[in-house]
């Protein structure tokens, strides 16, 4: 919003009362950052502050906005027009956050309305979170929302339209428990060429990553992910190289390596399987110290060869690394806790190119 | 390079005809000023019509504060803490006016940062508070007549229980 810089009102009382007086924009930015209920109180305090509320930019009905409503006696007692009258405002609704109970508070009709509503608003930034057993599927006129840069999305089905060919402005993309239709999620990855942001944070079988979509992501500096999901069933350590070979501002890995048996990057340590055949030196000459990693989690390691061979290349292979974390398995690490102990005393011997890189077992 | 000692200087003259010199790698974090000095309109000394010498200190040591870089990564984490305990000193102010002062000289020069400090400090004061506080607090007449609140409150009834 473009700021207006005076619209100083005349009022008996204008010269102290401050706040009345204010630019629109700061009396949106004041009320955006208050809870919606109280920001629709602000409209009985006087007839200046009448609809002063219905140029809120952000809808947010959160969890605590849902307990607010049903209030201690937890009495379903709401009406969703007087939901969806917040987003007829005339203004443009920039965020909008939804959290779906458990319960069956709210009609899915409603938020489909609520849905189509914003899809005209110019929405950047939308948040849903859905604790409802049933899978919500995203309505239609979802996929319109070509303003999007933030998408967070939880528990809910996504079908594209086949005019769908994605959200050509989205940054951040945070899907968890998400399901799709046929390849609907690397459609939605390409479709989104200047994402910064990835993360797909569950062990969900969505099962239809795929390595190269990924690849193509070049202003990427965030992604997690579990190496399930990926389509795949056999991983080489050497897919992992090349993928973040090929992501030159990544910035934060996130690796899950909660995995079949068949994945070769778990070759079992314990009967001493050679590991894959990786090119080893083909990668340290194409990528040896230009990685622009700061930050890589590993979660569910086991303490097999071949995860020592990944952790061995990104730390020779990234100078401004600033901490990598290694959180074990819980249940399986190869060898128990003695295992854990030799697997450490060979983290401790690999070189490292960052001369203030920290390693953290968990 | 924290404190580049070549960094150019800018004056900034206040509604009340003060004058302040700030380096120009602070004062660009105002989006305002720092059109100003693209549209190189920063040769003599920029005058700020709507904000007074006490505001604009009180922005200078904002700006200053948060143009601070921390010296190595160590310092990074101490410097983060730090830089949040500044701001939430930096609106305990003793008089509302000046909290409201600083929301207008935040917009004015476009300061994002400053702005949505100062706009969560007021909706953080006005929270917990009923509609006749918040009338009190901010001096906000009260021109509907009984049976007209009646009918807004009624409009949105859901927010008002």
């Amino acid at each position: 919003m473009e700021p207006v810089y005076e619209t100083l009102e005349v009022s008996s009382v204008a010269t102290e009362d401050v706040i009345s007086s204010m630019p629109d924009n700061v009396i949106t930015h004041i009320l955006d950052r208050l809870p919606i209920q109280y920001a629709v109180r602000t409209s009985i305090l006087s007839r200046n502050w009448r609809f002063k509320w219905t140029m809120l930019s952000q809808v947010v009905f959160d969890y605590d906005f849902f307990e607010y409503l049903l209030g201690p006696d937890h009495i379903i007692n709401y009406d969703a027009r007087h939901l969806s009258r917040l987003l007829h405002f005339n203004g443009a609704i920039t965020k909008f956050v939804l959290y779906i109970p458990s319960f069956d508070l709210l009609d899915f009709e409603d938020i489909h309305h609520w849905v189509m509503l914003l899809s005209r608003k110019g929405i950047k930034d939308f948040t849903l979170i859905s604790e409802n057993d049933m899978l919500f599927k995203l309505p239609t006129h979802f996929f319109s929302c070509l303003e999007l840069k933030h998408l967070t999305l939880y528990n809910c089905h996504i079908r594209p339209p086949p005019s769908f060919h994605g959200f050509p402005n989205l940054l951040n993309l945070v899907l968890c428990y998400v399901t799709f239709e046929g390849s609907g999620c690397m459609d939605l990855i390409r479709g989104c060429p200047l994402l910064e942001i990835l993360r797909i944070p569950n062990f969900h079988p969505i099962g239809t990553l795929k390595l190269d979509g990924i690849a193509r992501l070049k202003n990427l500096k965030i992604l997690s992910f579990s190496l399930r999901e990926l389509d795949n069933n056999v991983i080489k350590c050497s897919c992992i190289f090349r993928l973040v070979g090929f992501l030159p501002k990544l910035q934060e890995l996130g690796l899950t390596l909660l995995m079949g048996e068949t994945l070769e990057i778990m070759a079992i340590y314990e009967n001493d399987v050679p590991p894959p055949a990786i090119c080893f030196s083909e990668i340290h000459c194409n990528s040896m110290g230009r990685l622009q990693l700061r930050s890589v989690e590993f979660t569910h390691v086991r303490g097999s060869k071949n995860e020592i061979c990944l952790i061995e290349w990104l730390l020779a292979s990234s100078p401004l690394l600033e901490k990598m974390v290694i959180h074990f398995d819980p249940i399986v690490v190869f060898g128990g806790d003695d295992g854990k102990y030799k697997f450490a005393r060979k983290l401790l011997k690999l070189q490292r190119a960052s001369p203030i890189a920290q390693l953290k077992l968990k | 390079m924290s404190s580049s000692s070549s960094s150019k200087m800018i004056e900034l003259r206040s509604s009340d005809g003060e004058t302040f010199h700030v380096e120009e790698t602070v004062v660009l974090q105002s989006e305002t000023i720092k059109q100003m000095i693209d549209d190189d309109c920063a040769n003599a000394a920029i005058p700020l019509p709507n904000v007074t010498s006490m505001t604009l200190a009180k922005v200078i040591e904002y700006i200053k504060k948060h143009a601070e870089k921390p010296k190595d990564d160590d310092d990074k984490k101490v410097a983060e803490e730090d830089l949040k305990k500044f701001d939430a000193e930096f609106v305990k102010v003793d008089q509302e006016s000046m909290l409201f002062d600083l929301v207008r000289a935040a917009n004015y020069l476009n300061i994002k940062s400053l702005l949505d400090l100062t706009c969560q400090a007021v909706a953080d004061s006005i929270k917990d508070l009923s509609v006749e506080e918040v009338r009190k607090k901010f001096n906000i007449q009260n021109d509907f007549t009984p049976e007209e609140e009646a009918k807004v409150r009624k409009e949105n009834a859901w927010a008002f229980d």
